[in-house]
């Protein structure tokens, strides 16, 4: 597969933030972390590029992407309530992920000549963990059809991202050589990554208004 | 061989991929089957209470109400000659007036008669004037537009802005109290907005002992609505509350 077709689904992220601009000030204060972290994706994306146009290298914006994404996944977890209601587990997290990513790209040197795999592996592992629990407490909670449910949705791509990161993470371990079985399982990344970008789309789409500004219409208050 | 172990373990992660969801599918189906009989056998539990308070406060309005002005009206058509048989007649009557008044105001606590007879805003509007602390609370009750009265809905909505003018009544140290209605061919909409000292709504549900915030709870979730409640210290108390029709 061409370098121009895995640049382009990766900028599948636009969709998600351009509905997300769209919805921004009438959508749930706690859904604003996840507008934040579709900024933050392409952002990335576009930093990336032009890194890998000027330097041949993107690891540092991508070691720094992961640090921050890590970051924002943990607030949107914590807006939505359930490390709001465990504020130990919060900070342990915040600075379990501190130090795995300091020791892997500051004092392992990483930063600059390669990808932080541990640091990616886990916080995958704990996105994964912590969205599975998010779509259990919502199928006790919500009775409606979940695939119209924001949360349900972010929680699925965030599941799919997170597992599949685990496993191309895994093989560069297994296969820092770059082999043809590494390869494909990059190239077929780029596909899940657009499909959980279109989920995304949709999740935006779907994330419900603020109480306010929805009675305010109706009240005319 | 790299291209046969690739395609071996793409045929393996699909497989597990299919049993995941599978099981997940699965789960979900069961677990979503156990919260609607759940919320079945609540819906006829209160559905039961309700009209067993039905059934109480009318045989008090319609049977004992009745029978105990009779019992009146012939006391008094007694003519008696002692100032003491006629002072006896007159404590009995006196009596059972408040007897009277009491059994409507229980038959009245049990269920307005006015929510079947004339309507979800009117019954708000009688209950809030029945309460009779207008000199401590002002309550404005509106609707935007006409609203279709559902008795099976009806009584549930009642209850929860019962309980939301309680809750203002006991916490909120408020003085105005707002309860609007909007109705569309979608949804029904309330909202209530008091002007009290507010609260921490996350610490009030997790350290309620009470059953009001429950209760209100339970109830929306009956009419597969929704309430939220926004609250911050010092600038009152709004509850949104979201019906679905039909």
């Amino acid at each position: 597969m061409s370098n121009t077709v895995t640049q382009l689904l990766s900028f599948t992220i636009i969709f998600p933030m351009i509905l997300g601009l769209i919805r921004m000030h009438r959508i749930r204060a706690s859904y604003q972390p996840f507008l934040l972290l579709l900024l933050l994706a392409l952002t990335s994306e576009v930093v990336s590029e032009v890194s890998i146009r000027l330097t041949k290298s993107n690891a540092i914006t991508s070691n720094i992407y992961t640090l921050l994404e890590a970051v924002v996944i943990l607030y949107l977890f914590y807006t939505w309530g359930f490390l709001k209601k465990r504020p130990r587990l919060m900070i342990f997290l915040a600075i379990i992920y501190c130090v795995v990513w300091a020791f892997e790209n500051l004092y392992m040197g990483l930063l600059a000549d390669g990808f932080s795999s541990y640091f990616v592996m886990l916080y995958s592992l704990v996105t994964v963990l912590l969205s599975i629990n998010e779509i259990n407490s919502l199928i006790a909670a919500f009775g409606g059809n979940l695939f119209r449910n924001a949360k349900f949705l972010i929680c699925i791509g965030l599941i799919i991202m997170g597992v599949y990161s685990v496993i191309t993470e895994g093989f560069m371990l297994i296969d820092p050589d770059n082999s043809r079985v590494s390869r494909n399982i990059f190239n077929l990344f780029a596909f899940i990554n657009a499909f959980v970008n279109i989920v995304y789309a949709i999740a935006v789409w779907f994330i419900p208004v603020r109480d306010d500004y929805y009675f305010s219409k109706r009240f005319k208050a | 061989m790299e291209d046969r172990i690739y395609d071996i373990t793409a045929l393996l992660s699909s497989l597990l991929a299919v049993i995941i969801i599978f099981f997940i599918g699965s789960i979900i189906r069961y677990h979503r089957r156990y919260v609607r009989l759940q919320r079945e056998r609540i819906t006829a539990e209160i559905k039961s209470l309700e009209n067993e308070r039905k059934r109480i406060a009318t045989d008090l309005h319609d049977s004992l109400g009745p029978l105990l002005s009779t019992v009146k009206l012939n006391m008094t058509s007694i003519e008696v000659t002692d100032p003491r048989d006629k002072q006896i007649i007159a404590k009995s009557g006196k009596y059972i007036d408040e007897i009277i008044t009491s059994m409507r105001q229980i038959s009245y606590d049990l269920l307005p008669n006015t929510l079947e007879r004339r309507g979800l805003i009117e019954a708000i509007t009688e209950f809030t004037n029945h309460i009779g602390d207008n000199h401590i609370l002002e309550v404005h009750v509106y609707a935007v537009n006409a609203i279709t009265p559902d008795p099976e809905k009806d009584i549930h909505i009642f209850r929860v802005i019962q309980e939301i003018i309680h809750n203002t009544l006991k916490h909120a140290a408020a003085t105005k109290l707002e309860i609007g209605f909007s109705q569309d061919e979608k949804e029904l909409l309330i909202l209530v907005h008091d002007n009290g000292k507010g609260f921490n709504v996350e610490k009030a549900k997790q350290n309620s002992r009470g059953l009001g915030l429950k209760s209100m709870e339970i109830r929306m979730d009956i009419m597969h609505g929704s309430v939220s409640i926004h609250s911050v210290p010092g600038e009152g108390t709004r509850y949104y509350l979201r019906i679905p029709l039909g």
